[in-house]
């Protein structure tokens, strides 16, 4: 049964191993109390099994980041913290950016991004890795 | 002057998904920009969860608003909940009774130009918010 619960829960929030100990999350959508909850499950799930130190949640496909979406996003930070992997929110548009100030969200602490580029440019980091570029140009 | 007003009935979270996508379409056919439209489609959310979590039943109304040459967008958030007893503790920033951020109620006033709010315990509360183009 449990075992059952683990792959519905990997089907319905699939999580990118991108490199090796670096994980990576795209959020579409709403981000409900369910949807928070199963996000945290699956999240803390996967870095015991990949043993990961980094997770990039990209939530740049997320229609709203009222104050319940936030602190979803804020526990997810702190959980994943405890178990010894640092998270990166990233996607953070313009519009999303200035609502977030304007509803007076304090993410203290979380570390976050515009871009998933910029992201993973510091997930590699964080995880003591280095991209170099072949030869010349 | 009002017209044209969508009313949402708020009684499962798929509901608050609703009212929140109704209100965005809303503004941005009035032709709010894309920043000002999610401000709107985050306060909606902030009033449309309330009314969930504290009420389990109420309504979120939409409609565009004229005042003078001024147009804008009103949103009324009506529960026949519990009420609120404090409305002075509840819009300070960080109180909440469900250890939420406790910053929905502030944070609304602050994305939106208009905030006014009514609640007598054991019958209700009302909430109008308005944002002018």
């Amino acid at each position: 049964m449990e075992k059952k619960d683990t792959a519905d829960l990997e089907n319905r929030i699939p999580i990118h191993e991108v490199w090796d100990k670096v994980l990576m999350l795209p959020i579409y959508g709403i981000v409900d109390s369910k949807k928070g909850q199963d996000i945290m499950e699956a999240i803390l799930q996967k870095v015991v099994a990949t043993k990961s130190s980094v997770i990039i949640l990209d939530i740049l496909g997320v229609a709203t980041v009222d104050s319940a979406v936030a602190n979803h996003l804020i526990k997810i930070t702190k959980a994943t913290r405890l178990m010894g992997a640092d998270c990166i929110i990233s996607g953070i548009s313009p519009a999303i950016a200035q609502t977030i100030v304007s509803l007076g969200i304090e993410l203290g602490e979380v570390k976050t991004n515009a871009t998933l580029k910029d992201a993973l440019a510091a997930a590699f980091q964080l995880a003591n890795l280095k991209i170099v570029a072949i030869g010349e140009g | 002057m009002t017209s044209e007003a969508q009313r949402i009935e708020i009684e499962a979270e798929r509901d608050v998904r609703l009212a929140v996508r109704t209100a965005v379409d809303a503004a941005r056919s009035l032709g709010f920009d894309r920043t000002r439209s999610l401000m709107i489609g985050t306060a909606v959310s902030e009033l449309a969860r309330n009314i969930h979590v504290h009420a389990c039943q109420g309504y979120i109304s939409i409609e565009t608003s004229r005042r003078g040459e001024a147009i804008g967008l009103r949103i009324v958030a009506q529960d026949d909940g519990p009420g609120i007893e404090d409305l002075d503790l509840a819009l300070q920033d960080h109180y909440s009774t469900r250890r939420s951020l406790g910053i929905g109620l502030p944070g609304t006033k602050r994305l939106m130009d208009e905030f006014d709010i009514s609640s007598e315990p054991g019958k209700g509360t009302c909430i109008s918010v308005s944002k002018w183009k």
